[in-house]
């Protein structure tokens, strides 16, 4: 049992940190870009001065959680069956995953690491995207709407290959396909058959009830999506597809908002808390080559993409210009299957990670000019 | 007089896009975000970057919504098919905490005697109640939506307001 006088020191510890996010969070919002770039460099900074503690691992799987769970409830395949999204969110698809996917078979490597990689190098990240358009004020500009569109796609892609990653065995002990085939296959079909009506009944719950409920639903299911093999983040956005019929995402949105920013925010403040650097000539050689390549395509994306759905010049490189960022997702995969990566692309890779979310800022710079 | 076309699209993560052509050739986008506040952009014809821009507030935009809706004052005769929507303000209201709204039903409050106003709808929990029945209890955070004219608002906001 822990002693009250070490858990009055890591709540004060716990206090200073969230104090210096809220300050990071601050600057953030004044320079006009998304607050999770701040808590990732609070996480660099303080990894000096602060122990890891458990709450933060914790809290960050919290905010994973609800993020997938988020993602569930606003999936709309209405909107990404669109003729214009789903030509961009091919195109993207093709252009970001399967040409690296490709390329690295070509060049020897097997499929997973060949997977894995791609999976990291493919996603724009949704949550910095779309919170960097909101701090820019660019919610009603025309490339905007293509932009969101293809986030929500990208995170529909992304679970998939989570799903396939999972199941091709990288990190987990336990990968029994049939376990977890059959799980994704029971939630889906509760999802399609019975979503109106688990939805209506959660309406009716109590208000003070019904975010424990969501909660609680949330992270159960979760869990028990990783116990079987899958992950954790799998489950809670099948979860969420259950509440994606209702078209009363606000109710679930008011209740779980708060609890998924703080989780999120402690996700990149994690990654920033733990990252190092290995600053070999190799690893910096590597991640600059794939950072090169990984704009060079996101580029090619927005450009053609852009033509594809009829935008007009400016539009067009401002939307080529705000998708080079890569972040959570990113991360995400990084930490699930850092096992299955050769120690060199590892360490590339997360070099990566971290230049391209702040490269990422100069594009959306540059994306702002006239 | 044509009816404007509103083209209405989802931003996933954002909110809701509300964009239609105004008939000086500009084009108007509103933004209403799930945070309640509302962005307005004003973009010259063929241009892609708005020569306008305004972000308000949740409360501020119905008070804008009001004035531009002619509740506060109607400098021109409306054409003759809104005749009958003449001088009638349709208005969302959030019942808060201690209100005298909440814990009564609506035939209780006795509030078309009394104001003139009628309650349309009830916004609860997500959940529409169209023709709410007069002994619909009203509870805490219900939206009531209201018709009537200005002057008939202004008495309901001094009564229950």
């Amino acid at each position: 049992m822990l002693e009250p006088a070490s858990v009055a020191n890591e709540l004060v510890a716990l206090g200073l940190i969230l104090l210096v996010m809220a300050l990071s969070a601050l600057i953030c919002h004044f320079i006009k870009i998304a607050p999770f770039l701040g808590y990732l460099v609070a996480g660099i900074i303080l990894q000096n001065f602060f122990y890891k503690q458990i709450v933060f691992i914790i809290l960050s799987k919290i905010g994973v959680i609800l993020l997938f769970f988020h993602i569930g409830s606003v999936v709309s395949w209405k909107g990404i069956v669109s003729t214009k999204n789903l030509a961009i969110i091919t195109l993207d698809f093709l252009i970001n995953f399967m040409a690296f996917f490709i390329v690295l078979i070509l060049l020897g490597y097997p499929s997973l690491q060949a997977g894995v990689i791609a999976t990291i190098l493919y996603p724009t990240s949704s949550v910095v995207t779309i919170g960097n358009l909101i701090q820019q004020r660019r919610s009603g500009y025309p490339e905007t709407e293509v932009i969101v569109w293809l986030m929500v796609g990208e995170d529909l892609v992304i679970v998939m290959l989570m799903a396939v990653m999972t199941q091709l065995g990288a990190h987990f002990e336990v990968h029994n396909s049939m376990f977890g085939l059959s799980f994704i296959l029971v939630m889906v079909i509760i999802g399609i058959f019975f979503s109106r009506r688990l939805s209506d009944l959660y309406l009716r719950i109590p208000k003070e009830a019904g975010s424990l409920f969501l909660f609680g639903s949330a992270f159960t299911l979760g869990i028990l999506a990783y116990k079987v093999g899958l992950s954790e983040a799998l489950g809670a956005f099948l979860f969420g597809m259950w509440f994606s019929k209702v078209g009363k995402i606000e109710e679930v949105e008011k209740q779980l908002g708060f609890l998924r920013e703080l989780g999120v925010a402690f996700f990149f403040f994690l990654f920033g808390f733990e990252v190092s650097f290995k600053l070999d000539p190799y690893t910096m050689a590597l991640a600059l080559g794939i950072l090169a390549f990984s704009i060079g395509s996101k580029w090619l994306t927005g450009t053609i993409g852009g033509k594809l759905v009829g935008l007009g010049k400016k539009a067009r490189r401002r939307l080529a210009f705000s998708i080079w960022t890569r972040g959570e997702f990113s991360m995400l995969f990084l930490w699930m299957f850092s096992d299955a990566l050769p120690l060199l692309w590892f360490e590339a890779l997360k070099l990566f990670v971290i230049l391209n979310l702040f490269l990422g800022l100069i594009g959306l710079f540059l994306s702002s000019k006239r | 007089m044509s009816p404007i076309k509103v083209q209405e699209t989802e931003l996933p993560g954002i909110g809701k896009k509300f964009a239609f052509s105004l008939s000086s050739g500009e084009r108007l986008v509103l933004v209403v975000h799930l945070t309640g506040e509302r962005e307005v952009f004003l973009f010259r014809p063929k241009e892609e970057e708005p020569c306008f821009q305004l972000t308000l507030t949740d409360e501020e935009a119905r008070e804008v919504a009001l004035i531009l809706g002619g509740a506060a004052f109607e400098p021109t005769p409306l054409p003759q098919a809104d005749m009958v929507l003449k001088g009638m303000v349709i208005e969302w209201i959030t019942v808060n905490r201690g209100s005298p709204l909440v814990g009564n039903s609506i035939a209780d409050l006795q509030i078309r005697k009394r104001t003139g106003v009628s309650v349309i709808a009830i916004k609860r929990r997500g959940e529409i109640i169209p023709n709410p029945d007069p002994s619909e209890i009203i509870l805490e955070d219900d939206i009531l939506l209201l018709v009537g004219t200005g002057e008939q608002m202004l008495r309901f906001r001094q009564i229950f307001g």
